[in-house]
């Protein structure tokens, strides 16, 4: 049908910006993963032309890139932390964004939309901005320990930024928004005459959250957490700014092209990490949407 | 409280109807609800998101302005104010990409002698040295935005008016950006792209990545609101062609939505920093790679100065989002 | 056990100033339903979220026979409760939904089961105990709503508009069946809704409200046959009204002047059947089936019809008085007639009702 060709024609310039800027260097990238480091190139029978450029033949590819994040202690290191920090403050800013998001829905407040807009300032900012940030409150000189230095004699939460624990509250900075916006839109298609109807039954509050309001909020709460999951494993700038010792993969990437310039390993652990977030943001959507299906 | 008001209820009299003993409520004590547990969790946790958001954009935005004078010697860059990152020179040597060291030095004095005073050379001091990197961050906003709304109104009025093969398939990888770790996909633009290495268009193209899906989401939200397709078959049905459907029915209800959109995509763009950071040399470095080397290079003043110059840019964007956007802005919480 | 639910002065005022109930008091008998009946924000509603203990009211109190309900929240005052949108969880299956009641209640699982399908039982529909509440039609969800309402024995059972979300005909049905049901639970229950004929069909007792006021409380016949202002008479039912002038003569009777026509009615008559008019101005009621088309001889009127609508088993005409009037009224669907014709019409006396006129 005529109609069909031409949501194609205007879908077209779409698609072939995509597959131009994401899919195809992706497929690149993934193919780069195979080629052997420059430094075990060279250890090698590396060929060389005149031009410096390495030609690589199809026996010498190698999974040793891939293989690197069970090999290498510290890119393990690294993958693990990434996890863990991103599941840890899924479960945390859930935990303080559900109130607010509640609120929102439920409440009527003066400044309400001020206080929305406050709480989607993080959106726009980047991690480096909030790694600044983080040092500048609660960094070695941050504002808290100097302020509670200066009134009670004790600085609290002194140099805390260069921690974990600081890593954690600057990821969970820029999630605010982002859980937030997400409960309170599920909050909101709730439907909140089976919350009077449990009551209504003889359900104390309690029960009501424990039987209702819970097994029914929870493909929400598992989509949001699929947005802060993905948000939080891709997250560099932050890590860029704090961490010292420890490395979170985003860094880890960064440090191996920049400082080691091992170009093809930092591209096998890129599409391992793109891989890893897209997969269970993808996993954790989808059972979302699947049950949000039976709550509607 | 009220009292239990003497005589019948108004409407019980004038229907004629006799009730007995409408007198039941004996003034006892009127236990009021108390005010749940749940609701002071909700308001605690808002307090606290409130003060976390706020409390380190007033100390930035007073570093910004402050005279103290702090500890280390004089700069390079620039005449009297220092860099604080001497203390961590071993680590810093260990790892380049671990530099960032920017510490509050200032309150060190300033806890005990807050006698300085307010002074607008750091901002001067930023323009002078990072200007034109805010000039070229604008300017990519900028641009993103009208590629964002010619790409995003075709590809949403594609997808929400027609069905065609494959349709899924592009919805996805439209909004796959969302969840794909930036990162990543510098490192695929610079091992795939690396000749364009050095010129703006290739953070352009990581630019557009990221904000296109947020422009796609408003349009075809508000697309999908109002059943355009009926009202686009209404005004076919009145003889109206393709441009006039395209000048009086699509574009006017549309309005709202890419008003949303552009300011969203503004303030992404302008805070974009994983491609503009990996992608940046000294010709296309953008505000927020600028930022970094600030970060890293220069006083906590200097460095509260620039951050606070993309604030005042940035949160008046999202604020007027906020206040304008009404469901576009719903079901965009996702990125 | 079952109560007689007392209001007393009920109120509630929103923040922004709006009053959605403005000062409401009547008891709802034992055992008896009443229903709440009146256009949308009327705040029929209101006064059952009141009782519920869903909702706060600004001032007034709600009383279980004695017991002061009003600061109660709704899961301590024992009440089963039916939601125009039927709210079962749909996480739950049917079984599961109406063992609920029973659950908080800390009932045993083999009790619960038990007493869950038997009230399944009683709505008609156990084979669908193991379902998905997705899975069930318009029709069975609203039973199972009324299982899970009742399955833990209430003292008070409220009705939310329970049929409004059904189709008309499957209305129909499940209205018999309720009213079958309320009668065999003997429970004191209040049943709100914006059909008056459903209003009507359920209640022992209507109370007509507009605007967060009560209009008229009485039961059905009373409210339809004698309403207390000219908004009851047009909300329950058709109506024909007309201003009268009435007069009262010197051989004891009272002449209503219609301005077409003139009724003359017997003084201990008169003052018997509307014991609150005096004379002077005042409303006539007459519904439609009080209106038929007579011989010229025994006519109150003559009408010219303007339009005719023909609604199967029954004419429905529309016609103009001498003096302008509209009168609604219907006739049998073999009626000869057309429009334009003048016809003489005749008003049934016993039927009428006169209103008076409010200052």
């Amino acid at each position: 049908m005529m109609r069909h060709w031409l949501g194609a024609l205007y879908i077209m310039p779409l698609t072939v910006f995509f597959v131009a800027v994401m899919v195809y260097p992706f497929f690149n990238m993934v193919f780069q993963g195979f080629i052997p480091s420059q430094a075990m190139l060279e250890a090698g029978s590396a060929m060389s032309t005149a031009d410096g450029e390495y030609i690589v033949t199809w026996d010498e590819l190698t999974l040793a890139n891939y293989l690197s994040v069970f090999t290498d202690d510290h890119i393990r290191s690294g993958l693990t932390l990434s996890l863990a920090i991103s599941v840890i403050v899924s479960f945390v800013s859930i935990f303080l964004c559900i109130g607010p998001a509640w609120l929102l829905v439920r409440k009527e407040f003066p400044g309400k939309r001020m206080f929305r807009a406050i709480l989607t300032v993080p959106m726009a900012f980047s991690g480096i901005i909030i790694g600044f940030l983080a040092v500048i409150m609660i960094g070695r000189i941050g504002a808290i320990p100097l302020i509670t230095d200066w009134l009670f004699g004790i600085p609290v939460a002194e140099a805390l930024a260069y921690s974990l624990t600081g890593l954690g509250i600057a990821y969970i900075w820029f999630q605010i928004p982002r859980a937030t916006l997400n409960l309170e839109s599920a909050i909101r298609k709730f439907d909140w005459d089976l919350e009077s109807a449990a009551r209504s039954l003889g359900a104390s509050p309690f029960q009501t959250v424990r039987y209702v309001l819970l097994p029914l909020l929870t493909p929400a709460i598992v989509s949001t957490m699929a947005v802060t999951f993905a948000v939080s494993m891709g997250s560099f700038g932050v890590a860029l700014l704090l961490l010292k010792k420890a490395t979170v993969l985003p860094l880890e990437i960064y440090t191996q092209m920049y400082s080691t310039l091992a170009f093809e390993l930092s591209a096998a652990l890129s599409v391992q990490l793109a891989v890893v977030t897209v997969g269970v943001n993808y996993f954790l959507r989808r059972y979302g949407e699947r049950h949000y299906a039976f709550a509607s | 409280m009220h009292s239990p008001r003497d005589g019948q209820g108004v409407a019980a009299a004038a229907a004629g109807v006799a009730h007995p003993a409408l007198g039941v409520a004996t003034p006892a004590a009127k236990t009021r609800r108390p005010i749940s547990l749940w609701l002071v969790f909700c308001a605690l946790s808002s307090l606290l998101l409130l003060f976390m958001i706020i409390a380190p954009l007033i100390v930035c935005l007073w570093g910004s302005f402050t005279t103290l004078k702090v500890m280390g010697a004089g700069s390079e860059r620039g005449a009297g104010w220092e860099q604080v990152t001497t203390s961590r020179d071993e680590e810093k040597a260990e790892s380049q990409s671990a530099a960032a060291s920017v510490d509050l030095g200032v309150f060190a004095k300033g806890a005990r002698n807050i006698a300085g005073s307010v002074t607008t050379f750091w901002y001067q001091y930023v323009w002078e040295v990072y200007g034109g990197t805010l000039h070229l961050s604008l300017m990519l906003a900028v641009i993103s935005i009208c590629i964002c709304i010619v790409l995003g109104v075709l590809g949403g009025y594609a997808l929400v008016r027609y069905t065609f093969f494959g349709k899924n398939l592009i919805e996805e990888m439209i909004l796959l950006p969302l969840s794909l770790p930036g990162i990543a996909v510098a490192v695929a633009l610079i091992e795939t792209y690396g000749v364009l290495r050095g010129s703006w268009v290739i953070i352009l193209f990581g630019h557009l990545l990221y904000t296109l899906p947020f422009m796609m989401q408003s349009v075809t939200n508000t697309l999908r609101s109002f059943d355009f397709v009926t009202l686009e078959q209404a005004a076919s049905s009145m003889g109206a062609g393709p441009w006039q459907r395209l000048r009086y029915i699509l574009l006017p209800n549309l309005k709202h939505a890419i008003i949303v959109g552009s300011l969203l995509v503004f303030a992404i763009s302008l805070g974009e920093f994983n491609a503009s950071f990996l992608l940046n040399t000294p010709f296309n470095q953008t505000f927020p790679a600028a930022l970094y080397d600030s970060y890293t290079n220069d006083s906590f003043q200097v460095s509260s100065a620039a951050t606070c110059i993309f604030m005042f840019i940035v949160i008046p964007a999202l604020m007027a989002m906020q206040l304008i956007g009404g469901k576009e802005m719903r079901d965009i919480g996702g990125a | 056990m079952s109560y007689e639910i007392r209001l007393h002065d009920l109120s509630k005022i929103y923040p922004d100033g709006t009053v959605a109930l403005g000062g409401v008091s009547f008891i709802c008998p034992r055992s008896a339903c009443t229903t709440l009946v009146g256009p949308s924000g009327s705040g029929k509603t209101t006064i059952l979220k009141i009782i519920s203990g869903l909702l706060d009211a600004s001032g007034g109190t709600v009383s279980f026979d004695d017991r002061v309900m009003t600061h109660l929240p709704p899961e301590k005052r024992n009440i089963g409760m039916v939601f125009q949108s039927y709210a079962l969880f749909p996480n739950m299956t049917v079984l599961e939904n109406v063992e609920f009641g029973l659950l908080v209640r800390k009932v045993s699982a083999a009790d619960r089961r038990r007493r869950a399908l038997e009230a399944l039982e009683s709505v008609q529909i156990a084979p669908l105990a193991q379902r998905r509440i997705r899975q069930l039609s318009g029709g069975q969800q609203q039973r199972v709503a009324l299982a899970r309402a009742i399955v833990f024995q209430p003292d008070i059972l409220l009705l939310d508009e329970p049929l409004s979300a059904l189709d008309a005909k499957i209305r129909q049905e499940l209205r018999g069946e309720l009213a079958a049901s309320l009668r065999q639970f003997k429970i004191t229950a209040v049943y709100v809704t914006h059909d008056q004929e459903e209003a009507m069909a359920l209640g022992d007792q209507v109370v007509v409200m507009d605007h967060g006021k009560i209009m008229q409380i009485g039961t059905p016949f009373e409210v339809y046959a004698r309403p207390a202002n000219e908004f009851v008479a047009r909300f329950i039912g058709t109506a024909n009204l007309y201003d009268v002038e009435i007069q009262r003569s010197a051989n004891a009777h009272f002449h209503i002047r219609l301005g077409f026509s003139e009724v003359s009615v017997a003084e201990d008559t008169f003052r018997q059947r509307w014991p609150g008019v005096a004379g002077g101005s005042a409303q006539l009621m007459c519904r439609p089936q009080d209106v038929s088309i007579a011989e010229l001889s025994n006519a109150h009127a003559r009408i010219r019809i303007s339009s005719l609508l023909f609604l199967g088993d029954r004419i429905r005409i529309t016609g103009e008085t001498e003096n302008g009037k509209t009168m609604r009224f219907e006739a049998h669907n073999t009626t000869k007639i057309s429009v334009g014709d003048v016809v003489p019409i005749r008003l049934d006396l016993d039927c009428i009702h006169i209103i008076p006129v409010a200052d």
